[in-house]
């Protein structure tokens, strides 16, 4: 190889190369480009030797050639991270320059965040979300880490011995109510999945905690059809899937997660949560329990995401409130069209169906949560649906049985009143 | 059987369903699994073809006014495993978590060029693992609810890779060694436009032989950490290499035509494997395997030596696949280059 340069001379003498070890490389077959590799980090001099060695006793080795591209700056070095309480998170190793998410990604292949590419070996793919604004919410990597944290398994973790058996009807309302929820997980589950090949790689924890909501999604699918047949022996009925279409129908990635991660999740996490009330064993209580737990974390990740795109995302303003009313409008078409849940909530909330008007009072009282719970969630991330939100998800809070699309409620509902609802009989 | 009640805004209807009394579900050792609620008429056995192309899943009665939905199989050769019902449990049962599982601590100081070996590795690793996550998650789209047991095992892939996109990043940044620059990687894979042919390419293909190599851990792994990072990692590909398999044999098994197909989607996938995107192949990770497995860069003949036991291992190990499909006659139209590496 030609002399060492001054430069590379500098550097052997701060590796403590002696000056017949230069003189010695010098002197091998060994590529300039090799050496100042192995110059770029500290390999004690003997060791040099020795390859040296290798590189003269066998030259047509394939690895005599070795490149050691790895030695090439990559990215930062000599980061020493320290673990948290609950581990070695991401949010524990990404610090430095690996912890900085830039705004626009601009490499349109696989590569890591916090790298470059190898000259000559860029294969560019179909990505098609590059701006941090359509993906991004803070704490993500964290939710990430949660989800993982708290996973549970409802073949060994529920207590299927130990459930208590339930009046016939009570059984089937819980068993028909589980259909539903379980027939909503498989959607998600393919809702979300499908959107994981358009986001770029610099903003690998959504797609990480996206995978932890396909999983979960999985897992309530299984679960509730478990718990379904467990019961009775059938699932039972589909529901219409009105509000899966709504998911399934965005045309945006934010437009899908306000759809199923906002507004849908919203209101699943409420009724979720008040399975303490409806649920009619201790096995329901912990069953939807477990569930609510998970779809905190998808809510959570929707809200900060929406607000985060409030922030950052050109016309925000303008595309929101369609986002949410595209959103509402597949939810309020299920409440009204798809008579399943509501049903069976009221039987549960009646216990059984003798008291059938206690029970829809229940019902509509959790209608009413739901529709607060909503309208509070979107005020604390920073957007207002009070006198905004479609008019049907105020209806059924004065009547939860109301039951088709009326186009005079979408325009005069928002009050969450009104007089022109449709009911059966 | 439970009687409709009459009241105002209410139906009910559902609860007039006939129960099913013979439905008996074991609680076994593995608790309630999806092979013991698997019977009767919520049971995919007779269920060849999928029925109307909706969200409902099998056993459910669907509600005739919901959308259809034309991106789905309805053959159930398309998507079906024979074992995605017990890998799917398997799965849950065996999560891990990079945070807490793996022994950080005992990594400890090393030689700069192994610990620039082992990150320009796992640069390679956190590089392509999701690739394996982003097509499955293609294709959960795809399957018919009818046979949503499929779609459940993706699900768990999806979060396998998701975790070992997270561990080999941690082990990039744990130590100071930082990221390597970055090759090919595997975005190659995302041109795959069916079900049969990712299990062909992704399973059968390019996840078997990441999956040869994370079980020569022991041989490359320099610590505990290292160590338990590529056996748990292992565990998790060797349930896709199962899916794959059965997939595979199943297609093979139901639809003979297709074998030609599966032909040529590895005729490809072998020459583009063995000239640009192998991991014992490719300049980059080929070398780190070699000081790692070596020892050290004065140690590159061994190592050399050790990657191309790997190499051996994995051409056989894929070879044994085939043969278990079905397809052990690809031996006599398999790349040169990989037939010449096969012993048995």
């Amino acid at each position: 190889m030609p002399p060492l340069s001054p430069a590379q001379k500098m550097r052997a003498q701060v590796r403590n190369w002696s000056a017949d070890l230069i003189e010695r490389v010098v002197q091998s077959t060994a590529t300039g480009r090799q050496v100042d590799n192995v110059l770029n980090i500290s390999i004690a001099p003997d060791r040099v030797a020795k390859w040296l060695d290798f590189v003269e006793e066998q030259p047509d080795h394939p690895f005599a050639q070795a490149q050691f591209i790895m030695f090439e700056d990559g990215g930062e070095t000599g980061l020493k991270p320290a673990p948290s309480e609950d581990g070695m998170r991401l949010t524990d190793v990404d610090i430095g320059s690996y912890g900085v998410v830039p705004d626009v990604w601009k490499y349109r292949n696989d590569l890591p965040r916090g790298t470059r590419p190898v000259a000559g070996l860029y294969m560019p793919a179909g990505y098609a979300i590059y701006d941090r604004a359509e993906v991004w919410a803070d704490g993500v990597g964290d939710l990430y880490e949660d989800a993982i944290r708290d996973r549970w398994i409802p073949a060994t973790d529920l207590d299927w011995e130990g459930r208590e058996e339930l009046a016939p009807e009570v059984e089937r309302a819980t068993g028909q109510l589980c259909a539903v929820y379980s027939s909503y997980g498989i959607t998600e589950q393919k809702v979300i999945s499908k959107w994981l090949e358009d986001i770029s790689y610099g903003f690998h924890e959504v797609k990480l905690f996206l995978a932890t909501q396909v999983y979960d999604a999985g897992r309530k699918a299984e679960a509730l059809r478990k718990r379904s047949l467990h019961g009775s022996g059938i699932i039972g009925k589909a529901p219409l899937g009105d509000v899966c279409e709504a998911w399934y129908n965005a045309l945006t990635y934010t437009d899908m997660i306000v759809a199923l991660d906002v507004v849908y999740k919203s209101y699943e996490v409420t009724a979720f949560e008040c399975a303490a009330d409806w649920a009619r064993s201790d096995f329901d209580r912990d069953l939807f329990a477990r569930l609510a737990s998970d779809s905190q974390r998808h809510l959570e990740y929707g809200l900060k995401h929406i607000e985060w795109y409030m922030r950052y995302a050109e016309r925000a303003d303008e595309e929101m409130p369609i986002f949410l009313a595209k959103a509402e409008g597949g939810l309020a078409s299920e409440l009204a069209q798809s008579p399943l849940e509501r049903e069976a909530l009221a039987v549960l909330y009646a216990d059984g169906v003798e008291r059938l008007d206690a029970g829809v009072e229940g019902l509509r009282q959790l209608r009413e949560k739901q529709y607060h719970d909503y309208l509070r969630r979107l005020s604390e991330h920073g957007v207002n649906r009070v006198g905004e939100a479609i008019g049907i998800l105020g209806l059924t809070t004065q009547d939860p049985l109301l039951q088709a699309l009326n186009p005079a409620a979408l325009v005069e509902g928002q009050a969450a009143g009104g007089s022109d609802m449709i009911r059966d009989n | 059987m439970v009687t409709a009640i009459e009241n105002p805004g209410l139906n009910l209807d559902w609860l007039n369903l006939e129960t099913d009394d013979e439905f008996d579900i074991k609680t076994g050792r593995k608790g309630v699994t999806l092979q013991s609620i698997n019977q009767r008429m919520a049971g995919v056995e007779g269920v060849d073809a999928a029925d109307a192309r909706s969200f409902a899943p099998r056993g459910f009665e669907a509600d005739p006014r919901s959308n259809a939905h034309a991106r789905q199989y309805r053959d159930k050769g398309d998507v079906w495993s024979e074992s995605a019902m017990l890998l799917y449990e398997e799965a849950l049962q065996r999560q891990w978590s990079s945070a807490r599982d793996i022994p950080w601590d005992t990594i400890g100081d090393q030689p700069d060029d192994i610990e620039k070996a082992m990150c320009t590795l796992c640069t390679f690793l956190t590089q392509v693992e999701f690739i394996a996550g982003d097509v499955p998650g293609r294709f959960l789209e795809s399957v018919h609810p009818d046979f949503f047991e499929s779609q459940l095992f993706l699900g768990t892939q999806l979060m396998d890779e998701a975790r070992h996109l997270d561990v080999f990043r941690k082990r990039v940044l744990v130590n100071g060694g930082g990221m390597s620059p970055a090759g090919l990687g595997a975005v190659g894979l995302l041109a795959i436009d069916d079900f049969t042919e990712m299990t062909a390419i992704l399973h059968l293909f390019a996840e078997g032989l990441v999956q040869s190599l994370f079980r020569m851990g022991e041989l490359i792994g320099q610590n505990e950490a290292e160590k338990r990072m590529f056996r748990l990692s292992a565990q998790d590909e060797s349930r896709h290499l199962a899916f794959g398999v059965t997939h595979t044999k199943y297609t093979v098994e139901t639809q003979p035509w297709r074998k030609e197909e599966l032909h040529h989607y590895l005729d490809i996938n072998e020459t583009v494997q063995n000239t640009q995107a192998g991991l014992t192949t490719n300049p980059i990770t080929g070398e780190a395997l070699a000081v790692l497995a070596g020892g050290g860069i004065e140690y590159l003949d061994e190592g050399y030596n050790l990657v191309l036991l790997m190499r051996k291992k994995q051409i056989n190990e894929y070879y044994h696949r085939l043969q278990v499909v079905g397809l052990g006659d690809r031996i006599d139209r398999m790349a040169p280059e990989l037939r010449e590496l096969i012993t048995v």
